[in-house]
C-alpha cells in the first residue's frame, strides 16, 4: 500500500478515535497531562506495530484500546519501579488491581453527571472497572473487550453483568435497596 | 417507584453521554497530531519480510521447532502421517513427531488445555475409525489406550494446575468441552462393544473402560471447575442472596437489566441453536435409507435424541433458575445443556463418519470379490 495512503488512514483513524483513548487512558490514570502523552504513545505504537511490520487486523479500534492499555501498565510500571519490587513477574491483570489502589487522582473539569459516574466507577471492584467503563461508555461489546484484556467473552459478559449490578448499587440506584427501605 | 427508578437510570445514562463529551481541546489534539505526523515523516511505513518479524517473536528454540516443522509438513511423508492411523507406518510419526512439534506453539493453561483434549479425542476417533474399518487387534487397541490415557491425563493436570488459587471461566469451558467428547465416545464405544458377531469387540473392554472411566472423571472435574469459580465470585463479595435476586426480578427490568439478561440469552440461543442444528442433521439422516448401514451405526444414532432431551431438560432448569434470580444454579445448569448439547453433536458426526467408513470398507469388499470373480473368470477362461 501507497505510503501517502496509509497516512492518510492513520490520520483518519486518529481523528475519529484520538477522545476515546484519551478518554480511557485519563480514567485509568486520573492525570490529564499524562493521559496525553499516553494517548499519543498509544498512536505511536499502532505506526509501528501495524503499519511498520505490516499487520493487519480487522478492529482497529478495539487493537488501539490494546495498545493503550499496555501504555497505561508499561506507563505504572515505570511509575512505581521502585517500590513495585513485589509486583516483579506478576501479570498485567495484578498491577492493574494494584494500580487502582495507588494512584492520585488529579481531577479535571467536567460536569456533575459524568464527575459522579466516573467516581462510582472507579469506586467499584478493580477487576470489573475496566470492562464496565469500555463496555457502558465506551460501548464495546464483550468480544472487543475480552480481545483487549485477553480473557474469554464468556468470563467479560459476567463480569459486565456482576459489574453493573455493584455500579447501580454503588450509585445507589439498587432497586431492592429501595424496596426493602 | 417505577418511574423514580427510570429517573435514576436516565441519570447513569445522562453520566456515561457526560463522560463521552470529555474530549482534548482542538489545540491539544492538533499539536499530538503534529507530533505523530512528524514520527511517520522520519519513519515511514515499509514493507518487511515475514521472515524477520516472525524470527524476532519467537525464541530461538521455537523458531527452530518452526523450521522443523515446515520442513516436516512441507514433505509428502507428512501429510501421509498427518492421516495415519495406529498401525499404519508413518503413525509413529504422527504422534512423536508432528503433534509435539506442534505442541511447542500453544502456550498458556488454557490453550494448552484445548490442544491436550484435542489430542485424547483424536487418539478416540482414530480407533473407532480401525473398529468401523475393522483393523482393531488387541496390540492396537493397547496403544490407543496408552496414548488415549497419556493425553486425557495431560489434560487433567493442567486443568488441576490452571486452578490453583480459583477457577477461571474458560478452564470450566474447557472442562465442559472435554466432558462433552470423552461422554460422546464413552457412549460410542459401548455400541460398537454392542456390535454383534465381530471379535474386535470383545477386545475393545480395556479401552472402553477406560474412556468410562475418564468420562466418569472429566464430570467430576467439570462439576469441581465449576464450583471453584463461583466460590471465587462468591469471594469476591457480589454473589447476591437467592432473596434479593428473586425480588429483583419481580421488579420492571431496567435497562441494565435487560442488558445483562440478554447475555444469559445469547448463552441459551447459542445451546438451543446446536440442539436444534443437531435435530434436525439427524432427522435428515435418518429419514435417509441408505444412510445407516449397521446396527453399530444405529447404536450410536439411537443416543442422540436421548442426549438432546437431556440438553432442553437442563436447559429448561437453567431458565427457571435464572427466573428464580438464582444465578448460579442457572450458571450450573446452563453448562448441563452446553455438555450434553456437545456430546449429541459428536456422537451424531461420529455416527454419520461411522456409516462411512462402513460405505468404504462394504465397496472395497465388493471390489475385491470382483477382482477375484474378474480372475477366476479370466483363469477359467485360459483353461478352456
Amino acid at each position: 500500500m501507497d505510503s501517502t495512503i496509509q497516512e492518510k488512514q492513520f490520520t483518519q483513524l486518529y481523528a475519529e478515535e484520538s477522545d476515546s483513548i484519551f478518554r480511557f487512558c485519563y480514567f485509568r490514570t486520573s492525570d490529564r497531562d499524562v493521559a496525553i502523552d499516553l494517548m499519543q504513545e498509544t498512536f505511536l505504537r499502532y505506526w509501528e506495530v501495524l503499519l511498520r511490520e505490516g499487520k493487519k487486523v480487522e478492529n482497529k479500534r478495539a487493537f488501539l484500546f490494546t495498545i493503550a492499555r499496555h501504555c497505561i501498565i508499561d506507563w505504572y510500571r515505570k511509575k512505581k519501579t521502585l517500590s513495585l519490587d513485589a509486583l516483579v513477574g506478576e501479570t498485567d491483570a495484578d498491577v492493574e488491581v494494584f494500580m487502582e489502589t495507588t494512584v492520585s487522582r488529579k481531577e479535571i473539569e467536567m460536569e456533575h453527571e459524568a464527575r459522579f459516574l466516573m467516581e462510582k466507577i472507579r469506586d467499584m471492584d478493580p477487576l470489573y472497572q475496566q470492562v464496565v467503563y469500555l463496555n457502558f461508555v465506551e460501548g464495546l461489546a464483550p468480544k472487543e473487550i475480552a480481545d483487549i484484556v485477553g480473557e474469554s467473552s464468556n468470563t467479560i459478559s459476567v463480569r459486565i453483568h456482576r459489574g453493573i449490578k455493584q455500579l447501580r448499587k454503588l450509585a445507589g440506584y439498587d432497586e431492592t435497596h429501595h424496596h426493602e427501605k | 417507584m417505577m418511574r423514580h427508578t427510570t429517573m435514576k437510570n436516565n441519570s447513569l445514562h445522562q453520566g456515561a453521554q457526560k463522560i463521552r463529551a470529555i474530549t482534548l481541546s482542538p489545540k491539544e489534539k492538533a499539536a499530538v497530531l503534529a507530533r505523530l505526523l512528524e514520527h511517520v515523516a522520519q519513519h515511514p511505513a515499509r514493507i518487511v519480510s515475514p521472515w524477520r518479524v516472525y524470527v524476532s517473536q519467537f525464541r530461538f528454540e521455537v523458531a527452530m521447532a518452526t523450521v522443523l516443522v515446515m520442513l516436516v509438513t512441507g514433505g509428502s511423508v507428512a501429510s501421509a502421517a498427518k492421516g495415519a492411523l495406529p498401525g499404519d507406518l508413518l503413525y509413529p510419526v504422527k504422534i512423536s513427531v508432528l503433534e509435539p512439534a506442534q505442541g511447542l506453539f500453544v502456550t498458556g493453561d488454557v490453550p494448552r488445555a484445548h490442544w491436550a483434549a484435542l489430542k485424547t479425542v483424536r487418539r478416540l476417533e482414530e480407533a473407532e475409525t480401525l473398529a468401523a474399518q475393522g483393523r482393531l487387534n488387541p496390540s492396537v487397541i493397547e496403544a490407543v489406550k496408552n496414548n488415549f490415557e497419556k493425553s486425557a491425563n495431560e489434560f487433567n493436570a493442567i486443568v488441576e494446575s490452571a486452578q490453583t488459587g480459583g477457577s477461571s471461566e474458560q478452564i470450566v469451558d474447557a472442562s465442559v468441552d472435554f466432558e462433552a467428547r470423552v461422554n460422546a465416545h464413552a457412549q460410542i464405544l459401548s455400541a460398537v462393544g454392542q456390535g454383534p458377531g465381530d471379535s474386535q469387540t470383545d477386545d475393545l473392554s480395556s479401552l472402553r473402560n477406560s474412556v468410562e472411566e475418564n468420562a466418569h472423571k472429566a464430570r467430576e472435574q467439570r462439576a469441581s471447575a465449576t464450583a471453584r469459580f463461583l466460590k471465587r465470585g462468591e469471594q469476591e463479595g457480589y454473589a447476591s442472596s437467592t432473596e434479593s435476586r428473586r425480588r429483583e426480578a419481580s421488579q420492571t427490568r431496567s435497562s441494565e437489566d435487560d442488558r445483562t439478561q440478554a447475555l444469559f440469552d445469547d448463552r441459551v440461543h447459542a445451546i438451543e441453536t446446536m440442539i436444534t442444528s443437531t435435530e434436525g442433521r439427524l432427522h435428515d439422516a435418518t429419514s435417509s435409507v441408505s444412510t445407516t448401514t449397521s446396527s453399530v451405526q444405529e447404536g450410536i444414532l439411537r443416543n442422540v435424541p436421548e442426549t438432546l432431551r437431556a440438553a432442553e431438560d437442563a436447559l429448561k432448569e437453567a431458565r427457571q433458575r435464572q427466573d428464580s434470580g438464582d444465578a448460579d444454579k442457572a450458571y450450573s445448569a446452563l453448562l448441563d445443556s452446553e455438555s450434553a448439547a456437545k456430546q449429541a453433536d459428536t456422537s451424531l458426526e461420529q455416527g454419520l463418519r461411522w456409516g462411512k467408513e462402513k460405505d468404504k470398507e462394504k465397496k472395497e469388499n465388493e471390489d475385491s470379490k470382483q477382482r477375484s470373480g474378474d480372475r477366476q473368470r479370466f483363469e477359467g477362461g485360459e483353461g478352456d
